[in-house]
């Protein structure tokens, strides 16, 4: 890829200064070899070009290995403007210093008398907007290089965002979860009416939740901890005793927005991979607490004895997905990480940054 | 019928329960909530069928299988789980999804009640000591109850053996010196260290090299027996 690059570059500072040259050529062709002592004139004259070319090349190329030019398509517009003149004048003036020594002592176009303020002047800002023509293709090459390159990011941004929700979505619809849950409903409904009623209501609340919380992708966090209370309620019922529940959630934590599900996510985890495994069951603690200028957020449960085989159908992708979605959602500066160094305890710690 | 119920939910095992009291034929013997335990109620109990769950703490209601001697017939209750689903040739084992069809439960238990009249004789209590007529196996994503008596031959695999069915190979988590002290004496002959040979599926007998004999089974394989069992082989037929 890079020596592709390489390659177009020096064709385009070969084509560039090359078709410069051959029209310089041309024009002292119609212009001086008509005159009089045009045979010899045109001579020098042509031989100046070429090496006018040549240095100008060579001058151009290294300003681009000297200076930080492919950066500059990210700078701000008012240094643009003030780096871009600067540049092509300092260009400019040394490839006119160097004309002006190749023209006088070396090969004599110039006589002494021809020199003149204006015209060394003239000659410099000549120069100077040839290179002011060299360095705008170029920066305009990089501008829609870079265009391109960020348009591609964007669809790649877009195109993992949607992959993510369309598993996020799947993976919410728990089948397993929801049938074990209405059988349990449908035990409960001879057991105990007033409290199948009750988990009939909290199964609609939670439903009604995973299907539209593809609308807004983040809720406030007081929102998404009455989903995971609703949805712990349910897995209470199945579980009866073996499920333990612990909520330790600062009050200043409440409001901070967290993406959809993800509180869900972890919990669903600890229960899955923790209690479910566990015959005699164990605890889930949900803590929240502010701390150094972002929001921390462990859900911790009692780990599956162990030796336990891992559940079917389980290989991480519910935490991937959900380590995705918190970056896509909350920015680089936001994590995941499940911590299992301590055997009585497996914790999902998550860290999202707050705004300043 | 004596059923065991296998299931971590004590709501679940409820429903059964409750649903079960509609077979007048269907009594059940206990309850069971992990793998280490339906085992142990298996072996104490010794029920006709097992209405087992799939999802369960310490491991899978395979997992409870695979290690009984004597698995009893098995329904298999799961709330969903398509690859364990797939798992099941149907005609071998058999499936309820929860909730539970009263329609469908129906249907299951008369497929067993089906089986045990050609499989068992009326008397189900087996003594200890009867030779061991099938097991459970699992081949990836297959399982199957297998009637020992149609396995032409078992072979050795270090700790495990293999079942040489046609079309298949499952292995069982058995030695094979265990199996030849379980299986029926009568139809199962130890050809040598590697091989077991049913002796309903005997075809032909050659002399191999040696003074030993060759066993062509029906279905393909030839098996060479050991110099020593060839000759015990000839002792037996002779009698």
């Amino acid at each position: 890829m890079s020596s592709r690059r390489t390659l177009v570059y020096a064709a385009c500072q070969l084509g560039g200064w090359g078709l410069y040259g051959l029209s310089n050529i041309l024009l002292s062709i119609l212009f001086i070899a008509t005159t009089s002592r045009g045979g010899e004139q045109f001579a020098s004259r042509t031989a100046w070009t070429v090496l006018m070319c040549l240095s100008g090349g060579l001058l151009t190329h290294l300003a681009r290995t000297w200076l930080p030019m492919r950066e500059w398509v990210r700078l701000p517009m008012r240094r643009l403007a003030l780096l871009v003149p600067l540049t092509c004048s300092a260009l400019g003036l040394v490839q006119q210093v160097i004309g002006l020594v190749l023209a006088y002592p070396v090969l004599h176009i110039y006589g002494a008398s021809d020199f003149s303020f204006t015209f060394i002047i003239t000659g410099g800002a000549f120069w100077a907007v040839v290179m002011l023509m060299w360095l705008l293709t170029y920066l305009t090459v990089h501008f829609v290089e870079q265009a391109r390159e960020t348009e591609r990011e964007r669809w790649r941004q877009e195109v993992a965002a949607q992959t993510s929700e369309l598993r996020f979505l799947k993976a919410q619809l728990q089948p397993h979860f929801l049938f074990n849950c209405l059988n349990s409903v449908r035990a409960l409904i001879v057991e105990d009416p007033a409290r199948a009623q009750q988990a009939v209501t909290r199964l609609s609340t939670l439903l009604r939740h995973a299907l539209s919380s593809h609308g807004p992708e983040t809720v406030p966090l007081s929102q998404e901890l009455q989903v995971v209370r609703d949805y712990l309620s349910l897995e209470g019922i199945r579980l009866e005793e073996r499920l333990r529940v612990r909520e330790d959630v600062a009050p200043e934590t409440l409001g901070i927005a967290v993406p959809a599900m993800l509180v869900q996510t972890l919990v669903e985890n600890a229960i899955k991979h923790g209690i479910a495994q566990t015959p005699e069951g164990g605890e889930v603690t949900v803590l929240t607490r502010v701390r150094e200028g972002a929001l921390l957020l462990e859900v911790a449960n009692t780990p599956a004895p162990s030796g336990t085989p891992a559940p079917p159908h389980s290989n991480g992708e519910g935490l991937h997905n959900a380590s995705e979605r918190l970056r896509l959602l909350c920015g680089a500066g936001a994590s995941l990480q499940l911590d299992q160094t301590s055997a009585v305890l497996t914790t999902a710690r998550v860290r999202i940054p707050l705004p300043p | 019928m004596r059923v065991l119920i296998v299931d971590d939910e004590r709501l679940a095992r409820a429903e059964l329960r409750r649903l079960l009291a509609a077979f007048p034929d269907v009594e059940v013997v206990g309850e069971a909530t992990h793998v280490e335990q339906a085992r142990q109620q298996v072996e104490a109990l010794t029920p006709d069928l097992l209405l087992l769950d799939i999802q369960m703490p310490g491991g899978t209601g395979f997992d409870v299988l695979e290690h009984l001697d004597e698995p009893p017939d098995v329904i298999f209750t799961t709330a969903y789980d398509a690859h364990a689903v797939r798992a099941f040739s149907v005609n071998a084992l058999d499936y309820l999804l929860k909730p539970i069809e009263a329609e469908r439960l129906a249907e299951a238990l008369e497929r067993v009640r089906q089986r045990g009249h050609v499989q068992q004789p009326p008397e189900t209590s087996r003594p200890a000591g009867t030779p061991l007529e099938r097991v459970f196996v699992r081949d990836g994503e297959r399982c199957w109850l297998v009637q020992l008596a149609q396995v032409p031959l078992i072979s050795s695999e270090g700790n495990y053996s293999r079942l040489h069915l046609p079309g298949h190979q499952p292995l069982l988590l058995r030695s094979l010196s265990y199996l030849e002290e379980k299986l029926d004496p009568a139809r199962f002959f130890r050809a040598s260290r590697q091989h077991l040979i049913n002796l309903d599926f005997v075809e032909t007998l050659e002399p191999g090299p040696g003074g030993t004999l060759v066993a062509r089974l029906r279905g393909g394989p030839e098996v060479e027996m050991s110099r020593r069992q060839s000759l015990r082989f000839r002792e037996r037929m002779s009698l």
